[in-house]
């Protein structure tokens, strides 16, 4: 009878460390599955938010401040986030290094497995990742704190608490913030437990704590309180999800109290087997996936997607993207004409994307805001304003620091200006990178030689069409700075073409075919279309005087598509609504239907 | 052999391979001197500053520098990458063995197995020492926007830096124009433009913000310069713009729009325009005030209308007599008509001894710091004979400090990437000369090649100020005392 009892449990103790090994395995993989498949932009986005360098330098800059070491940490590993495998690996890695820790306490505090709140952690982190904003250094900046309060009760109960007590400012120091997670757990494990020198413990430990923050907020660093609070935490990198991430750290602190909370019965049948307990993973981690298949954005990835192919200069893929996966994004718009401009295609095929007739996609203006501070220098570059291109990227790069896309503009801008002193110091920085080091080299190869960078396809070309005479930008208002561009180079077929965009989405036709001898004077043999359409409408509406034109003509078949576009309007003059449906299947992507519908 | 004895002699033969001493055999001299960076050839050095560490841009496998001064002693040190680190304390008696003397260098280079010897390069070793402290704002060379700011000190007879005021501890808030009282170092002041804002005066232990934006003074407090007695601050007022150029070798101009002078009594707590005829017609700018205190020096340009082309401002230099028991001035009179040169004057400074007022000259405006052309100038009070001064470069010389014995002038200089300002220090002789400037050392030789800061506002002084950022921190959070705005 022993015997079989003594089978009995052994089987059962094998279904449980079975069950428990699955529900590790399916929680991992539901995460991975989940930021590989759906949420890759997020390891993008995050990716290009920052630059690890390998140098003693960068590692001193993050020693100087309490939490540095974690934030130092946190870049590393999103350096590895160039590879969206990677990012999805090194997430859910560290997830479920947080279920597994957290269960690890439990199993400490309470002597059993535990099961239901580790995984409720784990999965309350994973639900806010799925934000893109919300930064790897808070799951990181949490894991430690379970790991050394595991650390702690595991090693140190045997050899003496004192020592955690002892070592909390130098925690502190490495972990900033995070550090007053830890401060929680063991507070509450001290105050909780049976040790007789507990209230010793406790008493030394909130001691050494306010000792350690007078001492470092008064003599050490140059941080104000808050930050010596808080930082590596923020509102910004939690993407302002404080209060979710306050609650579930909270949760966290907690454990050392609700891991004792007994909710299992506490006789246990000899024949029950399988704890009942074990399955209430395999409840959360559904939930979690539910939750998660609500948070999939096509919005942010399509937009991701489309800046990725924008930094690899794949211009005519983002137009293709974009055409087959229409968007309203003014953002993802913005690119795209950006994109348009580089091939040569913005009066060409503007209407064929959904435009605002203010410019915003057109041009950003000017703010010190990170996401339109980020982006908005590339038209600046594309249309020759070398200087202000640097400007935006320099603005960025102080206000948030060195990123790879950022630093990159630096040293293109510098090479073009022939600063090569100035580049060569970026070069250097970028050859610190992990993943850039191949484009620092390529870069090295432009250095101190003008014939290389006069010959470089793209940077030659933007050194060709930098303005010929100064003027101050204005970039408050961006299209104005167009003009005194092409007063100077005519040639300055980026430029034109935004010019004229400009007037497309203004509606100016009369401007526009004012500025006609403009295009002839770039050398263009025709046309462009949207230009052709205004210019027919103003022709065959007798707007006003054409110009003079040497050998550039409006389009026959142009003519006779108005023609047909205003018999239909006029067929469906008595309402606005008819004459809008009427005309959209042949025209929506044309000057005439956005000037009469937008 | 046993272990021990194993272990001496491993070491003792790695020291040997490892150290170099001077090469017995020169196999080939080269008959020109060694290109060394930074350039500290032929250069007149003060008593008590720390050594020139430099390294060599020629090709070897092992160097040797032999450093030989002119009373005989000597100190010599080995590299195998042509970068040399000279020991402090070592240095620091050789220099004192070699007052008014010159010390003579001697590089080799081992190519081969064939040792070089380049041709031998001095520095003159000056009796007059230079002040201990350099101070600087570190912050990037930027345009509107800046987060880490620092004004550090640096001990100029080491290598030892200590951050003085971190803006991190006042919400990044911007920290500038530290200033010293060069009669009395232990008056010191800085700005703090921001949430936090003021006037930062350290009295004794105390630092005390003291609101200078007052009904008269509007746009507050700009440049600032101490009175010699310590109990006046003679401030510009100035309302700027930025603007940015879209050709390349210009980034930024900064133009004052409306700008006075305004005079802060510390005694009193009164603030007031200082008496320089102002009307409403000028832009006043850039007070400096004479060693004795009785003149006041700034810079004056037509006030600009709506619709002005800044190419056409130019500021003269011009003076005013100053009573400082009244505190009322006498009549604004030229100094130097920069205008009828096409130039515009900026940062005039006076010597300690007050014969020589060194200023910035470029072609227009009144911020030089993004001016290739500003350079140095010189003008005798006694005079009033304009001359260049000889330590310019082709790219922007501007802001310059006198060191508390008239010796030494140190000024920024854009010489080495164009873009970033370095410390550089030149030697002014009791006749005026300055001899060639060289850059503010530091322990690795490489440092400028990887920094990005740009060095901003170098300042000498003799006193070593220090605040904890506790107290930093409570006196941004106090109430800032109001300077009242008084009709002179």
């Amino acid at each position: 009878m022993d015997k079989s009892i003594e089978v009995m449990r052994s089987t059962g103790q094998r279904t449980n460390r079975i069950l428990r090994f699955f529900s590790f395995l399916l929680f991992f993989l539901v995460v991975l599955f989940y930021f590989l498949w759906f949420s890759g932009y997020v390891f993008f986005y995050q990716e290009k938010l920052s630059l690890f360098l390998v140098s003693g330098e960068f590692l001193r800059e993050h020693l100087s401040q309490p939490g540095g070491f974690l934030a130092y940490l946190a870049t590393f590993l999103t350096a590895f986030y160039h590879f969206e495998l990677f990012g999805a690996g090194i997430l859910s890695l560290i997830l479920l290094l947080v279920v597994w820790f957290s269960a690890l306490i439990g199993k400490e505090i309470t002597g059993k497995p535990v099961y239901f709140l580790p995984f409720l952690v784990g999965a309350g982190l994973a639900f806010l990742h799925s934000h893109y904003q919300f930064q790897l250094v808070n799951s990181l900046g949490i894991l430690l704190q379970l790991f050394w309060f595991f650390a702690t009760i595991r090693i140190f109960r045997k050899i003496g608490l004192l020592l955690p007590v002892l070592l909390f400012p130098v925690w502190y120091f490495l972990t900033g913030g995070f550090a007053w997670l830890f401060l929680l757990m063991f507070s509450l494990f001290l105050a909780t437990g049976s040790g007789k020198n507990r209230w010793l413990h406790l008493g030394a430990l909130l001691l050494v704590v306010c000792l350690a923050f007078f001492i470092s907020s008064e003599f050490l660093f140059y941080e104000t309180t808050k930050t010596l609070v808080q930082y590596p935490f923020s509102d910004l990198n939690s993407g302002m999800q404080t209060r979710e991430f306050a609650l579930l750290a909270g949760l966290a602190g907690l454990f050392p109290l609700l891991f004792k909370i007994n909710i299992q019965p506490s006789k246990t049948s000899i024949a029950r087997k399988v704890s009942w307990m074990q399955f209430l993973p395999f409840l959360v981690i559904p939930v979690l996936a539910g939750a998660l298949s609500q948070q999939i954005d096509r919005k942010n990835s399509h937009y991701f997607h489309v800046e990725k192919l924008f930094y690899e200069r794949k211009f005519d893929e983002i137009i293709t993207f974009n055409k087959t996966f229409p968007t309203t994004n003014k953002l993802t718009l913005f690119l795209n004409n950006l994109a348009l401009a580089e091939t040569g295609q913005l009066t060409e095929r503007l209407f064929e994307f959904p435009q605002s007739p203010d410019g915003e996609t057109l041009f950003l203006k000017w703010e010190t805001m990170g996401e339109v501070l980020r982006r908005g220098g590339h038209f600046y570059y594309t249309v020759g304003l070398v200087n202000e291109a640097h400007r935006w990227a320099y603005e960025y790069m102080v206000i948030r620091g060195y990123t790879p896309e950022g630093l990159k503009m630096l040293i293109k801008t510098e090479l073009i200006n022939g600063n090569y002193k100035v580049a060569a110091k970026y070069i250097e920085i970028l050859s610190q990178s992990v993943f850039y080091r191949n484009d620092a080299r390529e870069f090295l190869k432009l250095l101190d030689n003008d014939e290389a960078v006069e010959n470089h396809p793209e940077l030659g070309q933007k050194k060709r069409f930098k303005p010929k005479t100064d003027f101050f930008v204005l970039s408050e208002a961006p299209a104005t700075n167009l003009e005194p561009l092409l007063e100077v180079d005519s040639t300055n077929v980026f430029a034109i073409e935004y010019q004229f965009a400009w007037l497309l989405l203004q509606k100016d036709v009369t401007a526009l075919t004012e500025n006609l001898p403009l295009l002839e004077k770039a050398g263009y043999n025709h046309i462009p279309r949207h230009i052709d359409e205004a210019a027919t409408g103003f022709k065959l509406l007798n707007m006003g005087e054409f110009p003079q034109l040497e050998f550039l003509r409006t389009r026959a078949e142009t003519e006779q598509r108005f023609r047909q576009y205003y018999q239909i309007f006029q067929q469906n003059s008595n309402s606005r609504e008819q004459a809008q449906r009427a005309l959209y299947p042949q025209f929506s992507e044309t000057f005439w239907y956005y000037l009469f519908f937008n | 052999m046993n272990k021990k004895q194993l272990t001496y002699l491993i070491a003792a033969v790695f020291l040997a391979f490892s150290c170099t001493t001077k090469p017995e055999k020169i196999n080939q001299r080269i008959d020109r001197k060694p290109v060394l960076q930074p350039d500290f050839t032929e250069v007149t050095i003060p008593g008590n500053i720390a050594p020139l560490n430099f390294y060599v841009e020629e090709a070897g496998n092992r160097f040797f520098v032999e450093v030989t001064g002119q009373s005989g002693s000597a100190l010599s040190v080995s590299s195998k990458d042509g970068t040399f680190h000279f020991p402090e304390k070592k240095w620091k008696k050789l220099l004192e063995q070699n007052l008014n003397h010159t010390l003579n260098y001697t590089v080799y280079a081992e190519r081969e197995g064939e040792w070089m010897q380049f041709e031998s390069f001095s520095q003159t070793v000056a009796a007059d020492p230079v002040d201990p402290y350099l101070y600087y704002r570190l912050l990037h060379p930027g345009y509107e926007s800046w987060t880490e700011i620092s004004i550090v000190q640096r001990n100029l007879e080491s290598f030892k830096e200590r951050t003085l005021v971190e803006n991190n501890v006042l919400d990044q808030n911007c920290v500038n124009c530290h200033a010293f009282n060069h009669k009395n170092p232990e008056d010191f002041m800085l700005h703090v433009r921001g949430s936090h804002g003021g006037t930062y005066f350290l009295e004794g232990d105390n630092l005390v913000n003291v609101n200078l934006k007052t009904e008269g003074n509007e746009n507050g407090a700009t440049y600032p310069r101490w009175h010699p007695s310590g109990r006046f601050v003679a401030f510009s007022s100035n309302k700027v713009v930025q603007q940015f150029h879209s050709a390349a070798a210009k980034k930024i101009e900064v133009s004052d729009l409306n700008s006075k002078l305004v005079l802060y009594d510390r005694e009193r707590n009164e603030l007031m325009d200082i008496g320089v005829q102002n009307n409403g017609q000028f832009m006043d700018t850039y007070p400096e005030w004479s060693p004795d205190g009785r003149y006041l020096y700034f810079c004056r340009a037509e006030q600009i209308g709506k619709d002005y082309d800044y190419r056409n401002i130019k500021y003269d230099l011009f003076r005013v007599e100053f009573d400082p028991e009244t505190r009322e001035s006498g009549i604004a009179e030229p100094v130097f008509k920069a205008s009828e040169a096409d130039k515009s004057v900026s940062f005039p400074r006076v010597s300690p001894d007050g014969k020589l007022l060194v200023f910035t000259l470029h072609d227009y405006g009144c911020f030089p710091i993004w001016h290739k052309e500003a350079d140095l100038y010189s003008i005798n009070l006694t005079d009033f004979e304009v001359e260049k001064l000889s330590v310019n470069s082709e790219f922007t010389e501007s802001y310059h400090s006198w060191s508390s014995n008239g010796r030494w002038l140190l000024f920024s200089s854009k010489r080495g990437d164009g873009l970033s300002a370095r410390p550089y220090m030149a030697h002014v002789s009791a006749t005026g000369e300055t001899g060639k400037p060289f850059i503010l050392p530091q322990r690795d030789p490489r440092f400028y090649e990887g920094f990005v800061k740009t060095f901003n506002i170098p300042e000498f002084s003799t006193s070593a100020v220090s605040f904890s950022p506790g107290k930093l921190r409570n006196t941004a959070n106090s109430k800032p005392v109001q300077a009242q705005w008084i009709n002179q």
